[in-house]
């Protein structure tokens, strides 16, 4: 008598072993979680061009203005708002001066001086704003312009003009 | 276990790393200035804006780049400026002079905090000279950790 061959129906089929697998995707998921560094946003400060002076970038001479220069002299930054000589700052408040080791001028005393101009500011003209011209030498650190800019946007005086530089550009 | 569920998340973390990790090397390493004020604005719908990076290279030189191109003077910057106005195509009258339209292509410009300001000044003139009047400086708001901290 013939008898029945049992099948089992597993026997045949085949199973991929997926613990390598997993293995290198977490090694991938560390790398990249490691490798990866997000970027802080990026703002910006607005400083567009005069559209008055066609190809020229020039501004013409503003009657009532406050002008901020910037000068560097023996690698130190000297700042003028208007005439009077802004003081230095005691201490290194920025990862730039720290890294340098040389401090900058004093922001609060020129943002009190740009408040002081905006404040007792009268209207000439055109300009319904206190005009601000930052007129900086070649060497400053940009940081410095920042800081100037960033004052004139925190006092929300919006007629900002950057003077000609008064050596020709190499 | 069915292990699948976990495999699909995991590829999920793999792609979501592996795509974050190139944006952050699209742009130059520029260590830009903090600015209390700085305003992250959404681009408007169809406008387009260029970055030009003011950075120091490998050996310590200070070079303007457009986007992540090569080194460029300022009349290479301004020509490639002008070529990317035209390319762009989009004008608007100048107020104060007739006969001339004004690119309504943005530039931002991401210049290092210790890099000269002179660079400024020639990048200023070249936007000028491409007709491009609205330039932006990039600035960071705050910053949490020291970019010149030696590792």
């Amino acid at each position: 008598m013939a008898r029945r061959k049992v099948v089992d129906p597993d026997a045949n089929k085949a199973e991929a072993d997926m613990t390598p697998m997993i293995d290198v995707v977490f090694l991938l998921l560390i790398f990249f979680m490691l490798a990866t560094k997000f970027k802080l946003p990026e703002g910006t400060l607005r400083s567009y061009l005069p559209k008055n002076k066609g190809e020229s970038n020039s501004r013409p001479m503003l009657s009532e203005n406050c002008r901020v220069t910037l000068l560097y002299q023996a690698d130190q930054v000297v700042v003028y708002a208007d005439q009077a000589q802004v003081p230095t700052s005691d201490v290194l408040d920025s990862d730039f001066e720290n890294f340098t080791g040389v401090p900058g001028p004093d922001l609060i005393y020129l943002e009190q001086h740009i408040l002081r101009r905006k404040d007792t500011y009268v209207s000439l003209g055109s300009d319904s704003s206190l005009p601000v011209v930052i007129d900086f030498a070649e060497k400053v650190p940009y940081k410095y312009v920042i800081d100037v800019l960033n004052i004139c946007a925190k006092l929300e005086i919006e007629n900002i003009a950057f003077a000609q530089p008064e050596t020709p550009m190499d | 276990m069915d292990m699948t569920p976990m495999i699909d998340i995991v590829f999920l973390l793999i792609v979501f790393f592996m795509v974050v990790t190139e944006l952050t090397v699209q742009q130059a390493v520029v260590v830009l200035p903090v600015a209390s004020e700085a305003t992250v604005e959404e681009p408007q719908p169809g406008s387009r804006i260029l970055f030009v990076n003011v950075s120091f290279n490998s050996e310590g030189q200070e070079q303007i780049q457009l986007m992540n191109g090569p080194p460029m003077t300022p009349e290479e910057l301004e020509l490639s400026l002008r070529l990317e106005a035209e390319a762009y195509g989009g004008w608007e009258d100048n107020p104060n002079n007739p006969t001339q339209k004004l690119s309504t292509l943005e530039v931002t410009i991401r210049c290092d905090q210790g890099a000269k300001s002179g660079n400024i000044h020639k990048v200023f003139a070249a936007c000028s000279k491409a007709r491009i009047f609205k330039v932006r400086c990039a600035a960071i708001g705050e910053r949490f950790e020291d970019p010149y901290k030696v590792e």
